[in-house]
């Protein structure tokens, strides 16, 4: 018997362990309603107001430091410029800068679990997009509507960063997505020019695929945004691109996950498949540009400012790479590009020192500082006239696209928090075999799964969409 | 029980303060760190906590009974069991073997053993790390040479190999400690056992199943229930080895577990999937430590 209970106790202990590790969450439940399902802990509202209480200043005129997240890595070095500037000026302040790493998705989980314990950086950079309303509504951002940057950055036009009437976030760049595209290959293999249309495309990639390049379009699928990399080229340019509407229509059953144009996309991405490396599933995004650095291949779908880290990792390619549109379009009158606002920075709702970290956010979206942080991530400043002409050489074809209005914008973001990350998830089932039908089945339940688990979305995306005016 | 007769109440009194006051820290700390998470995790798991948003609704039991019908589950659930079930069984195997080697006098035998155990001070993010580069370059590399697909193509990029890769990582890093164990179970057995073993003609297989095994049964009950324990909970090393891909195919209920809570903002979920974890390993680590001790109690 003696045994049975030290076996059931020490059961018990290591199986706590499931426990412990992300246990821990900060907000306490109001004991006296736990019993009763359904009832409010805290309401919305609650949260609300004591986010938009500024809280006191801990410290006027002593030490104070600040803490700033990125998950942007290639912002650190403008960033630390930037900041190293203001301690000139302001002596008794430091900001410290962290990067939270593992992309879009390891960053807001290591926000999520900060938030939660109440210990998150004073001001963070994050992805544009409807993370700034999930952080708002949970009363963790600072509102920043009096601030004045609203004024100070170019129009947005779908204001994601606004929360029941209130800004609590501005964007900080205005990025381009599409290919890198390597000309020395290009030029090796008799391509003239850069590919406009998708059959231009195609043939380019067969030609060096005949001058001796086998895979000449580098997929780095083992990384979920490696693996999707075409597919959000495709939803922007061609399928929201096309009909804006798509995404609403999707949410209120009109267009499903596994009606034509996802069947499309799939389709599309089967047949640039067949130009791409083998073991795409196997590749991550870091030995992909190991291999497109050494000239292994020709095409892949990136950020711009990889373009910088390519000619950092290998000299020779400096003015030999070029960022251009995905051509994916059948008439090279209809060549688009993608273009939006990327990231944004917010204040966190709990910073000891709030008259700081406004300070400094101001100083982030004065002019040269705004540009040096655009610069870093090889984009365009969003602060109102300002320079351009830093744009790197890779992106000057854009340049004309982007003056004639020739680019579509980034349709995901207003999606459902979750959806990127099991899209990323299914898109690795389907090039790991998964049959098609399969494969959008999986994503319409998926979608559905997310929208039964929120339904407050539907609600908040249609006050967005009526924002917009669309 | 002489030494106890002896004892005067004043004397126990004083034990008993004492003791307490040793146990009390580690007490508190155990509370603090480890019964008061399990606590708020079980609350959570009634709740439909985003993990942000300090708007918290009891919800009773439809995170549970979302649970059992949650086709998203039945993958990470499965692989869970699968990498459990092999871990246990070939981290043990290996183990054994190799405790009964170095076991065995020779010269190299504490470089040897300390070279196995190197991995298990490693944490488990580098080995991840360490072997995803092993498996995309140098491994990848080889496959190419030999001819063999399947290590050309990497084989955490490959459905059907990921969570065998995870499998055989896992115990790459974990078999040091399961032979130390193993080792101090092997070093207790009495000599003169072994001697009048041989002298009755009892040798090789023999003599390990009938004399050593039986031995050791102690440090063979603590081991499985041990790695398959440790096994259910896995998680930073197939972060970092496979984040779970290709898809799901080496996504454990851990990662599961992750992903609802912090990437799908379902926190209250991923908390009831957690006590759910944590129930099948209480149940199973019950079951194995009822059968294993039985045993010993049998060869007793």
């Amino acid at each position: 018997m003696k045994k049975k209970a030290i076996a059931l106790m020490l059961s018990v202990v290591m199986a706590a362990g499931v426990f412990t590790g992300c246990g821990g969450a900060g907000q306490d439940l109001a004991q006296e309603d736990a019993s009763k399902e359904g009832a409010d802990v805290q309401t919305a509202g609650e949260a609300k107001d004591s986010s938009q209480e500024a809280p006191k200043e801990e410290a006027d005129d002593g030490p104070i430091t600040l803490k700033f997240a990125t998950g942007s890595s290639e912002c650190v070095t403008a960033l630390n410029t930037i900041f190293t500037k203001y301690h000139e000026e302001n002596p008794n302040v430091t900001v410290e800068v962290t990067v939270l790493p593992g992309g879009v998705a390891g960053f807001n989980s290591a926000m999520a679990s900060k938030l939660a314990a109440g210990d998150a950086p004073d001001l963070f950079q994050y992805q544009w997009g409807t993370q700034i309303n999930a952080y708002a509504k949970g009363g963790n951002l600072m509102d920043l509507t009096d601030t004045g940057i609203r004024d100070v950055v170019q129009d947005i036009k779908k204001p994601m960063n606004v929360y029941d009437g209130r800004d609590y976030a501005y964007p900080v760049e205005f990025s381009l997505w599409g290919l890198m595209y390597n000309t020395e290959i290009a030029n090796n293999a008799g391509v003239t020019g850069t590919p406009e249309t998708f059959d231009e495309f195609i043939s380019a990639m067969d030609k060096m695929r005949d001058s001796g390049v086998e895979y000449p379009f580098i997929v780095p699928a083992k990384d979920g945004s490696g693996a999707t990399g075409f597919v959000f080229c495709y939803l922007h340019q061609i399928v929201s691109g096309e009909n804006p509407e798509f995404y609403y229509q999707c949410c209120t059953g009109k267009k499903s996950w596994d009606g034509e144009e996802w069947r499309n996309l799939f389709e599309t991405y089967d047949k640039l498949l067949q130009y791409a490396n083998p073991d795409s599933l196997g590749l991550d995004v870091d030995n992909a540009l190991t291999r497109f650095a050494r000239q292994e291949g020709a095409f892949m779908v990136s950020g711009p400012s990889t373009i910088k880290k390519l000619e950092e990792m290998n000299p020779e390619l400096e003015g030999k790479l070029k960022y251009i549109p995905f051509p994916l379009y059948e008439n090279e009158g209809d060549y688009k590009t993608i273009a939006d606002f990327d990231s944004c920075i917010s204040i966190w709702s709990g910073t000891k020192y709030p008259e700081a970290a406004i300070d400094v956010y101001r100083y982030l979206f004065e002019p040269e500082n705004n540009m040096l942080i655009a610069e870093s991530r090889n984009a365009v400043s969003v602060v109102k006239n300002a320079d351009t002409s830093y744009v790197d050489a890779s992106l000057q074809d854009q340049v004309p696209l982007l003056d004639a209005g020739k680019y579509v914008g980034y349709s995901e973001r207003e999606w459902i928090p979750g959806i990127k990350e099991i899209m990323k998830t299914i898109v690795q089932e389907w090039i790991g075999g998964t049959d098609l039908d399969t494969t959008l089945e999986n994503l319409q339940k998926e979608h559905q799964r997310l929208l039964d688990a929120s339904p407050e979305f539907l609600q908040e995306f249609e006050e967005l969409r009526s924002s917009t005016g669309e | 029980m002489r030494y106890k007769k002896r004892k005067s109440i004043s004397g126990f009194a004083g034990d008993t303060i004492q003791y307490t006051v040793m146990f009390l820290p580690m007490l508190i700390l155990f509370l603090v760190f480890s019964t008061y998470p399990v606590i708020e995790g079980v609350i959570y798991s009634f709740t439909d906590w985003d993990g942000l948003n300090s708007n918290v609704n009891f919800i009773g039991l439809r995170n549970y009974k979302t649970f059992f019908h949650d086709f998203v589950v039945l993958k990470p659930l499965w692989n869970t069991f699968v990498y459990a079930f092999w871990v246990t069984i070939i981290q043990n195997v290996c183990a054994l073997a190799l405790a009964l080697a170095l076991n065995q006098k020779f010269r190299t035998r504490n470089l040897l053993r300390t070279l196995i155990f190197i991995p298990v001070v490693l944490s488990a993010l580098i080995v991840g790390y360490l072997w995803s580069y092993i498996f995309t370059e140098p491994m990848a590399i080889l496959g190419g040479r030999l001819g063999i697909d399947v290590m050309k193509y990497n084989m955490l990029g490959n459905k059907a190999t990921a969570l065998g890769a995870g499998i055989f990582v896992s115990v790459w890093k974990g078999v040091g400690y399961t032979m130390v164990i193993y080792l101090a179970g092997l070093q207790n057995i009495n000599q003169e056992i072994q001697d009048a073993a041989l002298v009755d003609g009892v040798k090789g297989f023999q003599r390990f199943r009938y004399i050593t095994f039986p031995l050791i049964a102690p440090s063979f009950t603590i081991n499985i229930v041990l790695v398959m324990e440790g096994a259910f909970k896995q998680f930073d090393l197939i972060f970092a080895l496979t984040g779970g891909g290709p898809g799901n195919a080496s996504e454990l209920l851990s990662l599961t577990i992750y992903r609802e809570s912090f990437e799908y903002y379902r926190a209250g979920y991923g908390a009831t999937m957690g006590v759910i974890l944590a129930l099948i390993i209480i149940v199973l680590s019950l079951f194995e430590l009822l059968v294993l001790r039985k045993r010993e109690d049998n060869i007793e």
